[in-house]
């Protein structure tokens, strides 16, 4: 089992974190750190070990350490947490456990800073991509092209995750038809992101410029997905005129360049509708397998797995995700793992 | 009447666009006096152009241009998105003459009623998506100038068309008047509400919701070009799309949206017989959406306490209608009816053509492989419950006036 998406957290917060940072740019983080005392077990990669891969037989865990730079005001302030979160996840986390893989931080909107983070992992062994937090800027846009350029050329998955700051706070993407009332609905409205990101990225030939960019969509759930795929290939036959680097369906480059994950698991109950779902969206190359640790959304992805069909099992479990990060994936298994 | 070619009795088309004949100097004519001058630069950019629209209108770089202006200039279309063979023998715009529209759509057809949905009648993009946005004047005088000349120039041609009144939704006190002043009117079967970047959720529309209830006219959306481009408009997620395939790609985000919203803010409870109808936003997103309330609201209901009295998809199938044009295309005729299942089709789904647009749907191609009693539902039965009484006196006095 391969696991796309695990958030890890800072063991002591703001306060650990400033050891990680110039000793300039200390003082005024500390200052935050009274907000961020709590001690969280999923601060402990022990914990996160014995919980997620040692009980649920993980091969690999991609690590994405989330934090909402997409609606940080100061792109000076995001360096610095930038930095210093990936090197503390760097130093601390990938030595605990040889299955613990990341994607180090990046902050789109600075693109040489984001250049630099990018070339100075490259090398890190069990670095397996980027996790870019969106700006209010669809992913087709030609600024971003230098980060592509540089993810391409090492290797490296760029991975799309929400931060929280989604539909709440200006910088950060906002959702259709105008800011929802509750977190309920923020959650529901979340897909809307990476539908419009899709299909930004297609239609500005994102896909034709870099030819071997995978762009994985986490956290994002991925029913959504198969009504996009239909709408795509539709207006892209009517329209297709407006983008003449458009080459081919958009569905095809969905399924050679975007991965979506399971959780927060949107697939029906009803198991004929969810066998056609994961047909229709074309979930034996598009769908990894992913337990959003430590966050709890009531329902264990693994249940969903064991309602899949033998073929797609293996492909979601495990192969896809092999396929999306390439040879930067070491697959190890758990000591006491069963042959499953 | 002869039975449908594809069903065994007229159809009922929820989304036929009429346009005035004319432009803007018959529309000022709707107008009171004081109000007209405020649209003289329309006319005369009208007259400028021989009955084009707005130069303005088709600069290159404005995403509002349809791209089809340019893929396909024919002399003979003068807006972009509609369709060079609705072209009337007069010559004029498709769509303004509604004795065409009769023999054109509703007797070839055979379409037992539809609906007008008065979507930027009057080459007034420009006014239903700034002006109004920005000025409640000038779009009260738009917007009741565009349903009396509707009502008064298309409704008494065919006893078959209905009528999706206007609204300023901008002003909702105006909106509730026009509600008011029109709801009397045989014909009148529903209200179109350009939305704003408020999510229909919000207190802002329940005087609406609440005139619409008591009138029996169920509300319908429908995109209107605003969306993703002018401010104001309900804004699309993640930035600005680039070009025009990706906003239109990108529109069924404000049906996703709208609709969550609704639910979860109790609008259908607090408005128990009001009806949501989503015209041309697509529909099979309908169904990712309703798995994706079902299970949030099971994990975190507690946010929306006292508002749900059963799970939001139930809300979904009671309620909310949407539209099959545009109808996406899939691989397999066996996905479409797999994908017709999950959204509850034989409840939830309308039958549109979109006349005139340029995508428009032959309701005599599109669907045909659905099971019969399916298509039933679809191309007839939902839209008579859903439009109710109004609807049904369109319907039965066809039949007599046509026996």
């Amino acid at each position: 089992l391969i696991d796309a998406d695990v958030h890890p957290h800072v063991r002591g917060g703001l306060a650990t974190l400033a050891e990680f940072m110039p000793s300039r740019a200390r003082a005024r983080s500390a200052s935050d750190a009274s907000m961020h005392e709590a001690e969280l077990g999923e601060t402990d990669p022990e914990v996160a070990i014995r919980d997620l891969l040692d009980a649920h037989d993980v091969a690999a865990a991609v690590l994405l350490p989330l934090e909402p730079v997409n609606a940080f005001t100061d792109p000076l302030t995001a360096a610095i947490h930038i930095s210093a979160l990936n090197r503390y996840f760097v130093e601390t986390w990938l030595p605990a456990d040889p299955r613990f893989h990341l994607a180090p931080l990046i902050n789109p909107l600075d693109v040489p800073g984001a250049v630099a983070e990018v070339r100075r992992y490259a090398s890190t062994p069990r670095v397996v991509g980027v996790l870019m937090p969106l700006p209010n800027v669809l992913m087709g846009d030609g600024r971003f092209y230098p980060i592509y350029r540089a993810a391409q050329a090492h290797g490296l998955s760029v991975v799309v995750h929400p931060t929280g700051a989604e539909g709440i706070y200006y910088g950060a993407p906002v959702l259709a038809g105008g800011p929802p009332s509750s977190g309920i609905e923020r959650h529901v409205d979340l897909p809307q992101v990476a539908q419009a990101s899709i299909t930004s990225l297609i239609m500005q030939g994102v896909f034709e410029r870099f030819t071997s960019l995978r762009v994985v969509f986490a956290g994002f759930g991925c029913a959504w997905l198969f009504p996009l795929l239909w709408r795509m290939d539709m207006d892209w036959r009517r329209l297709r005129r407006e983008v003449p680097w458009v080459r081919c369906l958009p569905t095809d480059y969905v399924r050679d360049h975007v991965r979506v994950t399971l959780q927060p698991d949107d697939l029906p109950d009803v198991a004929a509708h969810r066998g056609a779902a994961l047909e229709l969206m074309k979930a034996e190359q598009t769908l990894l397998y992913s337990s959003d640790y430590p966050r709890w959304y009531g329902s264990d992805p693994r249940a969903k797995l064991a309602g899949m069909p033998g073929p797609l099992v293996d492909r979601v479990r495990g192969r896809n995700a092999i396929e999306t990060f390439g040879r930067r994936l070491t697959i190890r298994r758990a000591p006491a793992s069963s042959a499953r | 009447m002869g039975p449908s070619k594809i069903i065994d009795a007229g159809i009922i088309d929820a989304d036929v666009h009429p346009y005035v004949r004319g432009g803007w100097r018959t529309l000022s004519s709707y107008m009171p006096r004081e109000a007209r001058s405020q649209f003289d630069g329309h006319a005369a950019a009208e007259a400028a152009t021989d009955g084009e629209r707005p130069a303005a209108s088709w600069r290159p770089g404005m995403r509002w241009n349809h791209p089809n202006r340019y893929t396909n200039p024919n002399p003979g279309v003068k807006v972009g998105v509609l369709r060079p063979d609705a072209t009337p023998p007069s010559g004029d715009l498709p769509g303004t003459d509604p004795a065409f529209v009769v023999t054109d759509l509703l007797d070839r057809d055979e379409v037992d009623a539809a609906i007008l949905l008065p979507v930027a009648s009057a080459g007034g993009g420009h006014v239903e998506s700034i002006r109004s946005f920005t000025d409640p004047a000038v779009g009260a005088a738009y917007v009741s100038a565009v349903n009396e000349y509707f009502i008064e120039t298309w409704l008494p041609v065919d006893p078959r068309f209905g009528y999706a009144l206007q609204l300023l939704t901008r002003d909702p006190d105006a909106a509730v008047a026009e509600i008011r002043r029109h709801q009397g009117r045989r014909g009148v079967v529903a209200c179109f509400l350009p939305l704003l970047n408020i999510l229909m959720g919000e207190r802002y529309y329940y005087p609406i919701y609440a005139a619409a209830e008591e009138c029996e006219l169920p509300i319908i959306i429908h995109p209107f070009g605003a969306e993703g481009n002018f401010l104001g408009g309900p804004l699309l997620a993640g930035g600005v799309p680039a070009t025009y395939l990706e906003r239109h790609i990108d529109l069924a985000q404000v049906g996703q949206a709208n609709v969550a919203s609704m639910v979860f803010q109790g609008v259908f409870e607090r408005f128990p017989r009001l009806r949501l109808v989503l015209a041309e936003f697509g529909f099979t997103w309908i169904a990712p959406l309703m798995w994706r309330l079902d299970r949030d609201w099971r994990w975190v209901r507690n946010e929306v306490p006292a508002f749900l009295k059963m799970r939001p998809s139930e809300y979904i199938v009671e309620k909310v209608r949407l539209t099959t044009q545009p109808l996406e295309e899939p691989e397999h005729v066996e996905h479409l009816r797999a994908v017709m299942e999950m959204v509850h089709a034989d409840r939830t789904i309308l039958f549109s053509s979109d006349y005139p647009h340029w995508d428009n749907d032959n309701p005599h191609t599109v669907l045909r492989q659905l099971p019969a009693g399916l298509r039933r539902r679809i191309y007839r039965e939902n839209a008579l419950e859903t439009f109710g009484p109004r609807l049904r006196t369109l319907v039965d006095r066809t039949g007599v006036a046509r026996g």
